[in-house]
């Protein structure tokens, strides 16, 4: 086997998916071939059985339950999901500053870190330092060194202000405004696009270079590289981004935390759905209605999830298919 | 029967075919003091100070007693309340650990500590602490905990800017009106970007203040609300009075400074000359700023209403006992042994920032302490001459509730109204539970 | 800045090397940018507490070294306490996340086996929960386990892949090797594991590197797990050291805090730094050269 020829076939199938069958279909599972797959996913299975699943199963019990965590749980049925959406206007304004931000960066956050990956990808000088340093926001994470740097810019004092003020405007405090709050939070999201752009990278680095001058044989220049080579073979690496910042997203607590001291404020601006979860479990010791709230979010990411797997099968090509 | 015994039994499978690999990774320290009492005392930062000296007086205790074996379990505040949430619902609560006056109320309400009254006067005599800070570490008449310092409402004022401004600063009573003057003249003296007092609409304290003032208050003694709607929206209208005035910062700039983090606070940004806080944020204030910061009184009435000391002491920190701790003898003896033994109380109080409760403890750090320990024992001296009724325990979340609402009507959002009646249902709800 | 004239005069060279520079130029401003937390970070870590939060200059007019001997000490235990224990735990979250999920990805990707997609959804849904919701049940099944105090909370899930983030991340990458290559492989008479041990994983070397790095960047970056599983302060890891040295009231820690974070972060860049290397490297050695 060549690796012309698997690098052509991989070709094929990412230009022209539509020419072939998509899936392989799983004909005749046999004994011998579940025997395999259970030995490599045993770890997995044990880890689900004695250690995942039960504190699932534990959190959808109390999630029908009034639990204050020090009092046995009570019975409650639907209740709490049924007052989630009945009673609680706050519940509602998590959901709304979510889904705002869910749609704002998880694109930018994938955009920048697509377009950075691929200037990286090039044989520059100095690519180590470059990706170290278009990592290192990444790095900081949701230290209190980001909070306070983040104020540094985006504060009524920040730099940003600084430099308004030198052209006579008196600038609002972005970060604490309850018309920017939320934006900050997005940029600050986008600004730490490291793990995805290391995940391109490795894709990138996953293209056989075979390809690329089988493309370059065929007169292809870089743009249609680009198009008919590079992206293709990296649509599962994006499909995968997509998927986890997505899911990430939904799931963001740190940013909001760190800088709205843990509050989601001012007035709720940034009141993100896992920390309004967090302040009913933590603060107020409503952890039935936390965990009925945990559940709900499932079902949205659960959603998104699968339209998301559904999508895949027209753009995601994968190598392994033929 | 509570969820966690069924999950109890089917987790002993999964213990017992994982057990023997915990037993090789369990810590030394476990291994080896088996015959040992051992006492979990968990606890949250205020200092390096604080930390330092609780550590050492529980070392000292371990060494004069050899059978106890303390193991000290810190973390900072905001991370403590999440642990300690956790391992009491998970069945393993420390023996004994720190709280504040909300989360004391509770852990108290909810069987999680023990009432102490048993042990008090013998081994562990209070008569010589503040009796408001005895008062408010009571739940339901019991007392559920010893607190540990004492402090108490003030505004941290910044008297170079008073000086800059060539304003004075005030006589320590005065009135909700004259604070309001001040800050609008010293806005007007150092503005613009510069404000005379920092928002505290969203602030528990002073809004109880406030309200004691209109002879009401925040809690009755017999937890319920100890207002009317009219008296909370008078409290966000005097805000907003004072944002139209320029007196106190707009809502964003004053969401800027969070609650009581000195990092944020405007009158260590300087822009602000005044904050209303409690006296043991001002060692942390003043060490961030290079000017001169003093301590004053909130106001203690209305123009024309009484003038009366409004002012309660309570401790910062106060130790309180598991319920489920098996050693709660031994625990006691470690209290007593930190507040009572004279070489464990000088330990644990000598340079930990702390101001001791006891008089004798106040007064024997009034001839060693700091610069600052001395203003702030000066200051809760002045508020002993005339005692106020002390605070009276409420729910948690306070100043989360009242932030919202405040910022709400700072923010445009609703009228000082609206955010007296959102707050009151907010509070109502939590109260019922 | 590029004169059209220029340009027509010589063409190629030119455009390539105004190319570079532009590229340079604009990866040189878009580094500024990231680099200047970290500016300010050690720039702070050197003031004294009184200068850090009203002079906001990068340049520090007072320096205080002093800030990183107390720092290093700690009012309890000193952080090279904190950073072996740091060092312990992220390193078997490396070794067992990168075999673990592995091999749970290459049977997701590769093996047909009943109930594969329930169990892959399952998979999924495990990382859809948020953590707060799981964590008391989690806690109190470990410390049934009687786990708590010990590091097996942090290390042994790790071994058994609930790490669903890397699972997915190496089943995409293995879906895009070419089945070819295992096929050629049974014609040998390579059975499954024999694939996986020397097709897959050497192929799937920028996939382990990626997770790796991030297995022990996460790991030592994680707070909630350590912070209600190792309870006695000589097993705590660095960013609960940072938790000691947060005060909510005192005087003395900003300065040391700061100071210690900006160490905190060391380790960290050291590994991305060797490890990014691999990622360029690993390619070369991964014998896609047929």
């Amino acid at each position: 086997m060549s690796t012309t020829l698997s690098g052509t076939a991989s070709l094929e199938s990412a230009t022209a998916p539509e020419a072939r069958p998509r899936r392989h279909k799983a004909v005749g599972i046999n004994a011998r071939q579940n025997g395999a797959a259970f030995l490599f996913l045993a770890p997995w299975l044990i880890g689900l059985v004695f250690l995942t699943l039960g504190p699932i199963l534990a959190s959808f019990y109390l999630s029908l339950t009034r639990y204050d965590m020090f009092t046995p749980p009570q019975w409650l049925g639907l209740d709490n999901y049924v007052k989630m959406f009945a009673e609680d206007g706050r519940y509602y304004q998590s959901l709304r500053v979510t889904f705002t931000y869910v749609f704002l960066s998880v694109p930018l956050k994938l955009a920048f870190a697509l377009g950075i990956a691929m200037l990286l990808n090039r044989g520059l000088k100095g690519l180590g330092f470059y990706r170290s340093v278009y990592y290192l926001p990444s790095l900081l994470g949701g230290s209190v060194a980001v909070a306070i740097m983040w104020r540094q810019v985006f504060a009524y004092d920040g730099i940003i202000n600084q430099i308004l003020l030198k052209f006579g405007i008196d600038g609002p405090s972005w970060i604490t405004s309850t018309d920017y709050a939320l934006y900050t939070l997005v940029a600050l999201a986008v600004w730490q696009f490291g793990s995805p752009m290391v995940i391109f990278l490795a894709g990138l680095k996953q293209i056989p270079q075979d390809i690329y001058d089988a493309a370059e044989v065929d007169g292809a220049g870089p743009v249609r590289k680009f198009f008919s080579v590079t992206l293709p073979l990296l649509t599962p690496i994006i499909f995968f981004n997509f998927v986890m910042q997505i899911i990430g997203a939904f799931q963001a607590f740190t940013p909001a935390y760190i800088i709205s001291g843990g509050k989601g404020g001012p007035a709720d601006a940034t009141l993100f759905y896992t920390l309004y979860l967090y302040e009913q479990a933590f603060t107020n010791f409503q952890m039935g209605y936390a965990s009925a709230m945990a559940w709900v979010l499932v079902a949205i990411i659960g959603l998104a999830t699968t339209l998301s797997f559904q999508s895949a099968r027209y753009w995601v090509h994968y190598g392994d298919e033929r | 029967m509570s969820i966690r015994m069924n999950r109890r039994d089917v987790l002993r499978h999964g213990a017992a075919l994982l057990g023997s690999a915990a037993l090789t990774t369990t810590p030394l320290t476990q291994a080896l003091s088996q015959s040992k009492v051992r006492v979990r005392f968990a606890g949250y930062v205020e200092s390096q100070e604080q930390l330092t000296q609780t550590l050492a007086v529980l070392k000292l205790y371990s060494e004069k007693n050899p059978g106890v074996e303390i193991i000290p379990e810190f973390t900072n505040f905001g991370a403590f309340t999440d642990k300690i949430a956790t391992e009491t619902a998970g069945g393993n609560a420390p023996d004994m650990f720190s709280v504040n006056v909300d989360l004391l109320a509770e852990y108290a309400r909810r069987g999680v500590t023990t009432p102490l009254d048993a042990y008090v006067p013998n081994p562990i005599n209070l008569a010589d602490y503040l009796q408001s800070a005895v008062n408010a570490a009571k739940f339901d008449g019991k007392q559920y905990a010893i607190p540990n310092d004492a402090i108490g409402p003030t505004i941290i004022t910044n008297a170079s800017s008073f000086e800059k401004a060539g304003i004075k600063v005030p006589d320590q009573m005065w009135t909700w009106e004259d604070l309001a003057e001040t800050s609008a003249a010293l806005s007007k003296a150092l503005g613009p970007r510069f404000w005379g007092v920092e928002d505290a609409g969203g602030n528990y304290i002073p809004c109880d203040i406030f309200l004691r003032g209109r002879g009401k208050s925040m809690f009755t003694p017999d937890h319920k609300l100890g207002f009317a709607l009219e008296d909370m929206e008078a409290w966000y209208a005097y805000w907003k009075m004072m944002r139209d005035t320029k007196a106190t910062p707009p809502g964003d700039v004053q969401a800027l400074a969070g609650n009581d983090d000195p990092s944020t606070a405007g009158i260590v940004a300087g822009r602000a000359a005044m904050n209303i806080t409690l006296t043991d944020s001002f060692v942390g204030f003043q060490a961030l700023s290079q000017d001169n910061f003093v301590l004053h009184m909130m106001p203690n009435g209305f123009r024309g209403g009484e003038m009366k000391q409004r002012h309660y002491c309570y401790a910062g920190n106060s130790t309180t006992v598991s319920a489920k701790s098996p050693n709660q003898k031994q625990v006691i003896d470690i209290i007593r042994f930190m507040h009572f033994d004279p070489e464990g109380a000088k330990t644990y109080y000598t340079n930990s920032g702390m101001i001791p409760c006891s008089k004798a403890g106040r007064d024997a750090l009034a001839a060693s302490g700091t610069d600052a320990d001395r203003k702030i024992i000066a200051y809760l001296d002045l508020l002993q001459k005339d005692p106020a009724p002390p605070r009276y325990p409420g729910v948690p979340g306070m100043t989360g509730m009242l932030t919202r609402a405040n910022e709400g009507v700072a923010f445009g959002k609703m009228t000082p109204k609206e955010a007296a009646q959102q707050f009151i249902n907010e509070v109502s709800v939590r109260l019922k539970k | 800045m590029t004169t059209p004239s220029m340009l027509t005069r010589k063409p190629k060279r030119l455009t390539i090397r105004w190319r570079s520079i532009i590229v340079h130029g604009f990866l040189i401003v878009g580094a500024l940018v990231m680099i200047y937390p970290l500016l300010w970070l050690a720039s702070s870590s050197l003031k004294p507490a009184n200068l850090i939060f009203s002079d906001l200059s990068l340049w520090p007019s007072k320096i205080r070294l002093q800030n990183y001997v107390d720092g290093w000490r700690g009012a309890a235990l000193p952080f090279s306490s904190f950073f072996l224990n740091s060092f312990i735990v992220s390193g078997l979250a490396v070794v067992g996340n990168v075999f673990a999920c592995s091999m749970v990805a290459y049977a997701f990707a590769r093996l047909n086996f009943v109930f594969k997609r329930t169990l892959f959804a399952l998979m999924m849904l495990t990382i859809m929960l948020p953590l707060h919701a799981t964590l008391i049940p989690q806690y109190a099944l470990f410390y049934n386990l009687g786990w708590v105090n010990t590091f097996l909370p942090l290390t042994v899930p790790k071994f058994l892949a609930v790490d669903s983030f890397f699972i997915f991340l190496m089943v995409q990458f293995i879906r895009g090797i070419p089945r070819e290559l295992d096929e050629a492989a049974v014609i040998d008479g390579a059975g499954p594991i024999r694939i996986y041990w020397s097709v897959i994983l050497p192929l799937l070397t920028p996939a382990l590197v990626t997770t790796a790095v991030f297995s022990f960047i996460w790991t030592y970056e994680d707070f909630l797990s350590p912070l209600v599983y190792l309870t006695s302060m000589d097993l705590y890891t660095v960013p609960q050291g940072l938790s000691l040295l947060m005060s909510s009231k005192g005087a003395s820690s900003w300065g040391p805090l700061l100071a210690m974070s900006l160490l905190s972060l060391v380790p960290l860049f050291v590994v991305f730094f060797v490890f990014q290397r691999r990622l360029i490297e690993g390619i070369a050695t991964s014998g896609l050269k047929g």
